[in-house]
């Protein structure tokens, strides 16, 4: 385990109580990402990817075992430690997008900021840098239900880049698009990753993972393969 | 930490449901003002009319000794004398005294007969006891007193009542005398009497004086509006009369008329060899106390009403907490979101307990703007009619105590109301949130 990684995953599980039954959901998890890495966990639904996607994103504790994100433990955090971490260093991206309705681009994109603290008018330049950069520059005050599936995953991604963060964590990001879109989508990724961000996406689509540089099996609720290209 | 202007956009985009808290709140704060507003008109008004006897009096009258003391037996009845008056007079706690002598009398004017509660009395006693007299006449001065003339001054109903005489119109169609038959005497009816002649026991007396009339809440004995006042030298050499009726004594501390009682007791008890301690040997009516606790009585009925209204702002609360829990679960998907992207418990708190305090706001700033639009087109109103001196004692009056009140309350309310739905939205688990449909 190499300590000066970004991500360190050691020996850990996940347990769920369910009634009188106790789930395993992750089972021994050891795992580094560095930074700069472009990696897909793919798996079947009940792999246990989405817990541990929930794990790398700090939306979730593990039961047992430890996780050092830039070398700082967050297997113990509280909801509140948690919530900061997730605003510093995650950026998330979801099938669903995932933006408010009732705001527009540009707000959806700077809320992140707002619980960081930032004053408006420094939100609203940095969300609209961003905004442009992934080619919505003419699209700043429409509201999602006036976007396109793609144009409202691009929105989701410029608030999940907003931040800056540390590692961007994507769950199965094209899968409400249409194959143009989602090829717009990856672009942007690979565009990330030339920068030197850290990207993981998290999926079932074979297709999708074989676009990336690392995939990791995962099968109930252990890595089963580990292969980079 | 949150940002206001994405509150007020999220509120904007639920326009209905903003529309029914607003209306919500500001009906029940248009309520609770309104009410507290009739009840502090009612306490302020009753206020001056207490005032009205005379500012802070406290009145002496004789009474009869019912306790056994120095060789003498009880049963004794005291009197007030120039002599007693003097020794009040001298005491510290005294600023001033005049004094009264009641005395039943008839008085005439040509062949009918006025009810009237004559009373004699010096030049100062209308400073002490309040009487304003309309300007084209005067209350008695000291050549009156000191010439003992025989001159006379009118209570405004007494001056009404000779006016509207019998004698000038059909004694089938006399009014019934009652409480709120008739409208006061104004200065044009005052002048008609000036100058003009009554009798009072057979003496003629001239009337120089119309006393306004006066809304009086309390007395000693008659109301001033049914008074009529002479000299006490004519009095007294008419009569013969030497003792007092009352002895009104204006105190330096009404706070501490307790003590003044004890301490005139012990005077005037030294004077006439009666116990200090003699309950009945003197009786006293005290204007501070009865103010008091008429002020008590309208206190207790402004909260009443503040209650009634507190119940209705209480229903409204009620109807925000509802609110802000349909508003929170139908956010749960959003509050995942928020909390996947950073939020804390705090801002999630803070953005639910904000949107309830700004309908809040806007309910309350809108209530108080009905309720001042009320109180305004109520003292507005000009009651005609056998019940209007009467409805002068309900204008409304928004305080500021009273808007202390309501704002207080009405933001305890909104904050409350959405203290519980907030602190729960705050407590979702972000995981569940973010799958909840």
């Amino acid at each position: 385990m190499k300590s000066s990684s970004l991500v360190s995953l050691s020996g850990i599980e996940k347990r769920y109580q369910m009634g009188d039954v106790t789930v395993k959901a992750l089972r021994g998890i050891d795992l580094t990402i560095d930074a700069g890495e472009y990696v897909a966990i793919l798996g079947p639904s009940g792999s246990g990817k989405s817990t541990l996607m929930n794990m790398l994103g700090c939306l979730d504790t593990p039961s047992e075992g430890t996780y050092l994100l830039n070398q700082k433990n967050v297997s113990q955090l509280n909801s509140n430690e948690l919530a900061a971490i997730r605003n510093e260093q995650i950026g998330f991206i979801f099938q669903s997008f995932n933006l408010l309705e009732s705001l527009d681009a540009l707000d959806n994109v700077a809320l992140p900021l707002v619980y960081r603290g930032v004053r408006q008018k420094d939100r609203k330049s940095r969300a609209q840098k961003v905004l442009e950069g992934v080619g919505l520059g003419d699209r700043l005050h429409h509201k999602p239900n006036e976007l396109s599936g793609g144009q409202r995953q691009r929105v989701a991604i410029a608030r999940a880049l907003v931040t800056d963060p540390s590692v961007i964590l994507a769950d199965e990001p094209t899968g409400n698009l249409d194959t143009q879109s989602g090829e717009e989508v990856i672009k942007i990724f690979e565009e990330l990753i030339a920068q030197g961000k850290t990207v993981i996406i998290v999926t079932h689509d074979n297709e999708l993972a074989e676009r990336t540089r690392r995939v990791l099996r995962i099968r109930d609720g252990l890595i089963e393969s580990d292969t980079s290209s | 930490m949150v940002s206001l202007r994405e509150i007020i956009k999220e509120m904007l985009a639920q326009k209905t449901r903003l529309f029914l808290t607003v209306l919500a709140i500001a009906w029940s704060t248009a309520s609770i003002a309104i009410m507290l507003s009739v009840g502090e008109g009612m306490r302020q008004h009753f206020g001056e009319t207490m005032s009205s006897v005379g500012k802070m009096l406290l009145v002496v009258s004789p009474g009869t000794t019912s306790l056994n003391f120095d060789g003498k037996s009880k049963g004794v009845a005291v009197t007030l004398s120039r002599e007693d008056v003097a020794s009040i007079a001298q005491l510290p706690e005294v600023t001033s005294v005049v004094t009264e002598y009641n005395f039943t009398a008839e008085l005439l004017s040509g062949s009918q007969s006025v009810p009237t509660y004559p009373a004699a009395v010096a030049s100062d006693f209308s400073l002490a006891r309040n009487i304003e007299v309309f300007d084209n006449g005067r209350f008695l001065n000291e050549f009156d007193l000191k010439d003992r003339r025989h001159v006379i001054v009118l209570g405004n109903r007494v001056a009404k009542s000779l006016l509207t005489s019998p004698s000038t119109s059909s004694r089938k169609h006399r009014k019934r005398p009652s409480l709120f038959n008739d409208a006061p005497l104004e200065s044009r009816g005052a002048k008609q009497l000036i100058g003009t002649s009554v009798k009072l026991n057979n003496h003629v007396f001239t009337v120089v004086g119309v006393a306004k009339d006066k809304m009086q809440m309390s007395s000693y004995g008659a109301t001033d509006n049914y008074t009529v006042w002479i000299p006490s030298t004519t009095y007294e050499l008419l009569s013969g009369d030497r003792y007092f009726s009352n002895v009104i004594v204006t105190p330096e501390n009404p706070e501490d008329n307790d003590a003044l009682q004890s301490l005139i007791k012990r005077v005037v008890g030294r004077n006439h060899g009666f116990d200090p301690e003699d309950p009945a040997a003197l009786q006293f009516w005290d204007s501070y106390e009865q103010q008091a606790s008429t002020n008590q009585f309208f206190l207790g009925m402004q909260f009443f009403l503040g209650l009634i209204g507190f119940i209705t702002l209480i229903v409204a609360g009620v109807g925000i907490a509802n609110v802000m829990t349909v508003s929170v679960r139908n956010a749960t998907r959003e509050i995942g979101i928020r909390m996947a992207i950073g939020a804390r418990a705090y801002h999630i708190m803070m953005h639910y307990v904000i949107e309830a305090l700004i309908a809040t706001f806007i309910g309350g700033a809108l209530g108080l703007f009905v309720t001042t639009f009320v109180v305004t087109g109520i003292n507005q109103l000009r009651v005609a009619g056998p019940f209007a001196t009467m409805l002068d004692n309900f204008k409304p009056v928004l305080s500021p105590s009273v808007l202390f009140v309501v704002i207080t309350l009405l933001g305890l309310t909104g904050l409350l109301a959405a203290w519980f739905p907030a602190k729960r939205a705050s407590k979702i688990d972000p995981i569940k949130a973010l799958q909840y449909e």
